[in-house]
């Protein structure tokens, strides 16, 4: 992962939504997708990418197509339905580590 | 037109990285898909150069990140969840059945026909290790992936273990029922990971 160390906790949970927002998707176009949606700020390398989306298929939460695509072969992932329950579960522990990081170091700024 | 790489230079990809002791196959087709993915889209945002030029630039800055995942035989993220796997196996009831059966056909065969001592007792473990690899082998042919060769790695050390420690067991003494025990077990929950990871690649690889 490029940039910080803070982000690297919460890889899987950054996989596993994106992954619900799309029907399936392959490795470089997740790397792609978070640059975008994060402008650039977070740069997934492969070092980081790949050993997190094994370790979601081992624990049966992805589920894996493999497709002939522009003469090389494809690994698509997609989310299992057990793969969808533990997004909601993790995107509303990850929801409340944020709330609960705000109302630490910004008390002001903490949403109610 | 989107600039899309040919045959050949794929394939260059793909022999690079096995040079490079990309051992697992399920591996390198992923970082093979992944280069290729970026130098296509680097000629298609405006790098003239050709393949080779944006190849090499890529490949010296991010090669040891990729050796990283594949130049090693075992890892140790993979290792814990075939490892995992391989537990939950050993309470399957298949297992037990097996391992029930196995541990008692190996018993009159050591009774009745022939006495599991010494060099035979040595020779042993090493044969199931063997039939367990072959397991592989016959689902998946050549093909090397990487939860398969992990744990093929874990379970030949717990079979090297063994080896080391029955040849100070006496014959037919507790230790050496408590030691069929175990092999037994290893053998047949052994056999099933073995068979469902080798099933689980052949049915998502051997469709493309």
């Amino acid at each position: 992962m490029g940039n910080s160390k803070l982000y690297k906790g919460s890889l899987n949970t950054i996989i596993l939504k994106l992954l619900e927002e799309s029907e399936k998707m392959y490795g470089y176009e997740i790397t792609q997708k978070v640059k975008e949606i994060t402008k650039g700020e977070l740069q997934i390398t492969e070092g980081a990418l790949y050993p997190a989306l094994h370790k979601l298929e081992a624990e049966g939460l992805l589920d894996v197509e493999m497709q002939k695509v522009d003469n090389r072969i494809r690994k698509y992932y997609k989310l299992t339905d057990k793969g969808s329950k533990e997004t909601a579960n993790r995107l509303s522990e990850l929801e409340e580590y944020i709330r609960t990081m705000q109302t630490i170091i910004n008390p002001k700024w903490s949403i109610s | 037109m989107e600039k899309k790489l040919t045959a050949e230079e794929i394939q260059f990809i793909d022999t690079y990285l096995t040079n490079s002791d990309i051992h697992y196959d399920d591996i390198r087709i992923e970082l093979v898909d992944h280069v290729a993915s970026e130098i296509e889209s680097r000629m298609n945002y405006g790098d003239d150069r050709d393949f080779y030029d944006i190849f090499k630039d890529y490949m010296i800055a991010n090669k040891a990140d990729m050796e990283k995942q594949g130049s090693k035989g075992y890892n140790w993220k993979i290792l814990k969840i075939v490892g995992f796997s391989f537990l939950k196996n050993c309470y399957h009831w298949q297992v037990i059945l097996g391992s029930f059966l196995f541990f008692w056909s190996t018993i009159a065969i050591d009774r009745f026909i022939y006495k599991l001592e010494h060099e035979a007792l040595i020779v042993f473990p090493t044969t199931l290790i063997l039939i367990i690899a072959s397991i592989a082998f016959l689902i998946n042919g050549k093909k090397k992936f990487s939860f398969v060769g992990n744990f093929g790695i874990l379970l030949y050390s717990f079979f090297i273990i063994n080896i080391q420690y029955i040849s100070y067991l006496t014959h037919q003494s507790l230790w050496f029922y408590v030691n069929m025990t175990i092999t037994s077990v290893f053998f047949v929950a052994g056999c099933k990971t073995m068979y469902d990871l080798s099933w689980y690649y052949k049915k998502r690889f051997n469709e493309v």
